[in-house]
């Protein structure tokens, strides 16, 4: 039972719909263009699409990583952590 | 053991929430998943601080041993007809949501938000800086010494706070015995947690399963959630049993169900061994539910004072060991939080109610509390995080649903819609007194109120494609923007796809080089001794498959005679750690090295041990 669709009988309520419903509007764009103003989205998305490149990349690309190599064994088999995930997921099966 | 251990667990809260009916699938599986946890709960305590033989066998052992008398005394009343709905209900789900392409989106994304989450679980070990220092390293301590007990040398008030959540973190590690997937307990509950949004929306509110199934759906993208069902925090399994005793409230308040009275108290049961805080929030429901009990009548007071005693005893079985053992440890339930209200009654404790407004103040900067919130929900300053104040509630939130919780609720109050009233009321009581809400991590139940106003907007708007397309496009938004730079630490996910499996270890994030030796120096068996390391992480020490034994240096450690020298011994102490002089001057002990957070590494002066270290160097570094 969905108590939330109006009825068409009840003109009232299609009215206070109506008007609440551009008010509703009105409220989204204000605290929209308020966002866009102080929190720069384009900026986070640009910043976001440069770490997904790097990300996408490092999945087919070995990288210099001078970090772990002082003292952890490195396996640079591209694809590699795919597999060892399957692996272990059916593993835990 | 693992697997089976949780089917056992499954079997038996099947066999007992099967023997009331349901109106419906959802409240047979968030039952489920309530009796399924209490098992698991109660049976840890039991082996942890009654028999003190807390180990993978006797989990297992207790376990069955509780499916088989359940079998005896249920044997004649197994519904398993009731399974045969899990199929019906799924292709009910499938006949809704089909059609509708919005919905169909929505979900394709959440599908893939759980396949990257679940990855990076795998990928990760436990990284957050609260896992490391005391979320973890009592379960550990746990597991070692086979016992429930208070672990000394762990840093900051939080290891006194009671751990119901840690003891489900517990579950996976003492029967993996590694921590691959113990950060993604927290997902299972961001799960459930949606799955309470969808039955609150349905069976309170009483929306049509389509409606219902889309508030699910914008909860779930809730950025804190999600980012926070990557770390063994607390917070998201704090959120999803609040849910779930909200709804089981409503459920007996509204739809007259009496069995709904017992969920509830079981779910603030376990809700009270969470956190200190839960506690007002259960004052919260439970005076709802007894306001509204006696104002409408329904019951004489003979049967309220029964509910009270009822709720009492549970919270005392299921929470009560923590508040206890404080009580006994520090003369005060409520330790760390000092509490003076008169002469009589004065419970000592580290954290004063001005000590902890002024950390407070300090964690938001010297900004008052609504402007914080006010930065916070319009994310200004700064990238989501998963414990900081930037962000968190989402672009959806802020735009959107607050709008709509203004428009839902004029609507709501002018139609006398109780179940909405009530629910609002509810959410925002727990809002308004929760002394850090600026902090979304603590309130991230809100935006539960925020989707299903959300929701009826959409199905009263005229411009609903439109309205359903910006709600798409700010979901996108909000999905990319969790993949940079805070919602796991980014630098590190090439570092770990390149590193084998068995380097990937927590000691690589906490950015000290004397724990990344630490792994690549120690065996398995060896032992750890440390004192005073800032920061505080100290989980790693156990290694990723808890191979180590860790302890704490104490008063006595100079004076005894100690066996452990000859053996595979490692001593970690800081810089501000009064036994440092001591090793260091001691012929006995070698200091090895030290790095820029001041973590000094000791070993035993003898050549046992220094065979061993030059070997392991050649085999791992060289």
């Amino acid at each position: 039972m969905n108590n939330f669709k109006p009825t068409r009988k009840s003109k009232k309520y299609d009215s206070i719909s109506g008007l609440s419903g551009y008010l509703y509007i009105v409220m989204v764009m204000v605290l929209l263009l308020f966002y866009c103003r102080y929190s720069h989205p384009i900026v986070r998305l640009i910043d976001a699409g440069k770490w997904w490149k790097g990300f996408v990349q490092s999945l087919y690309e070995v990288n210099d990583i001078p970090n772990i190599a002082q003292y952890g064994q490195m396996d640079l088999s591209k694809k590699r952590v795919i597999l060892e995930f399957i692996q272990t997921g059916s593993y835990l099966l | 053991m693992l697997i089976i251990s949780t089917i056992i667990v499954l079997i038996c809260s099947y066999v007992i929430a099967t023997q009331n009916k349901y109106q419906s699938f959802s409240k047979l599986l968030l039952t489920l998943v309530l009796y399924s946890c209490l098992q698991v709960i109660i049976t840890e305590l039991i082996l942890g601080i009654v028999f003190q033989n807390l180990t993978s066998f006797s989990l297992l052992v207790m376990n069955g041993s509780i499916l088989a008398v359940v079998l005896i005394l249920f044997s004649r009343n197994i519904h398993v007809k009731q399974s045969i709905y899990l199929p019906q209900n799924i292709k009910n789900v499938i006949n809704e949501v089909s059609p509708d392409i919005f919905l169909f989106a929505l979900i394709g994304l959440a599908l893939i938000v759980t396949g990257y989450i679940v990855y990076l679980g795998y990928l990760f070990p436990p990284y957050a800086y609260d896992s490391l220092t005391y979320h973890l390293p009592p379960v550990a301590s746990w597991i070692q010494n086979e016992k429930i007990s208070i672990v000394p040398g762990i840093d900051g008030f939080s290891n006194y706070y009671p751990k119901n959540a840690e003891l489900l973190f517990l579950w996976n590690l003492i029967f993996l015995k590694n921590d691959i997937g113990v950060d993604l307990i927290q997902f299972v509950f961001w799960l459930i947690g949606s799955l309470t949004v969808y039955s609150i929306s349905k069976h309170i509110i009483k929306m049509d399963m389509r409606s219902s199934f889309l508030s699910g759906l914008l909860f779930f993208f809730t950025p804190m959630g999600l980012m926070q069902s990557k770390t063994c925090y607390v917070d998201v399994i704090f959120t999803a049993f609040f849910l779930i005793a909200v709804f089981f409230a409503l459920d007996y308040i509204l739809n007259y169900q009496k069995s709904s009275l017992l969920l509830t108290s079981l779910t603030m049961g376990i809700l009270a061994g969470i956190k200190p805080q839960s506690l007002l929030y259960i004052s919260i429901i439970f005076s709802l539910i007894m306001f509204i009990t006696i104002i409408e009548h329904r019951y004489k007071w003979s049967h309220i004072f029964l509910v009270f005693t009822g709720i009492l005893v549970i919270f005392i079985v299921l929470s009560g060991y923590w508040y206890l053992r404080n009580y006994v440890v520090f003369q005060n339930p409520l330790f760390p939080f000092e509490i003076k209200i008169s002469k009589f009654i004065n419970l000592p404790g580290f954290m004063s109610l001005e000590s902890f407004r002024e950390y407070d103040l300090a964690s938001r900067g010297g900004t008052s509390r609504v402007i914080t919130i006010i930065k916070n929900w319009f994310e200004i300053g700064g990238y989501y995080q998963y414990d900081s104040p930037n962000g968190g509630l989402g672009i959806l939130w802020i735009t959107m649903m607050m709008p709509a919780i203004a428009w839902k609720l004029t609507t709501a109050w002018k139609n006398k819609e109780k179940a909405y009233l009530y629910l609002f009321a509810i959410l925002f009581l727990c809002f308004i007194f929760q002394p850090l809400n600026w902090l979304s991590r603590y309130v991230i139940y809100i935006t539960a109120i925020g989707a299903i106003s959300l929701v009826w907007c959409l199905n009263n708007i005229r411009y609903k494609k439109i309205t359903a397309g910006l709600i798409f496009i700010l979901i996108i938004y909000q999905v990319t923007l969790l993949s940079h730079q805070t919602f796991f630490t980014l630098n590190k996910v090439t570092l770990f796809q390149n590193t084998r499996p068995e380097n990937r270890n927590a000691a690589l994030f906490t950015g000290s080089k004397t724990m990344e030796l630490l792994e690549v120096l120690s065996e398995d068996g060896d032992q750890v001794y440390f004192h005073n390391i800032k920061p505080n992480f100290t989980y790693p020490l156990w290694g990723r498959h808890l191979e180590r034994k860790v302890y704490q240096i104490d008063a006595n450690f100079f004076s005894a005679q100690r066996s452990d020298k000859s053996s595979g011994t490692f001593y970690l102490v800081g810089q501000e750690s009064e036994y440092l002089p001591k090793l260091m001057e001691s012929d006995d002990y070698i200091f090895i090295y030290k790095d820029l957070k001041n973590y000094y590494l000791f070993i035993p002066n003898n050549k046992e041990m220094l065979d061993k270290i030059n070997r392991n160097i050649h085999r791992n570094l060289l």
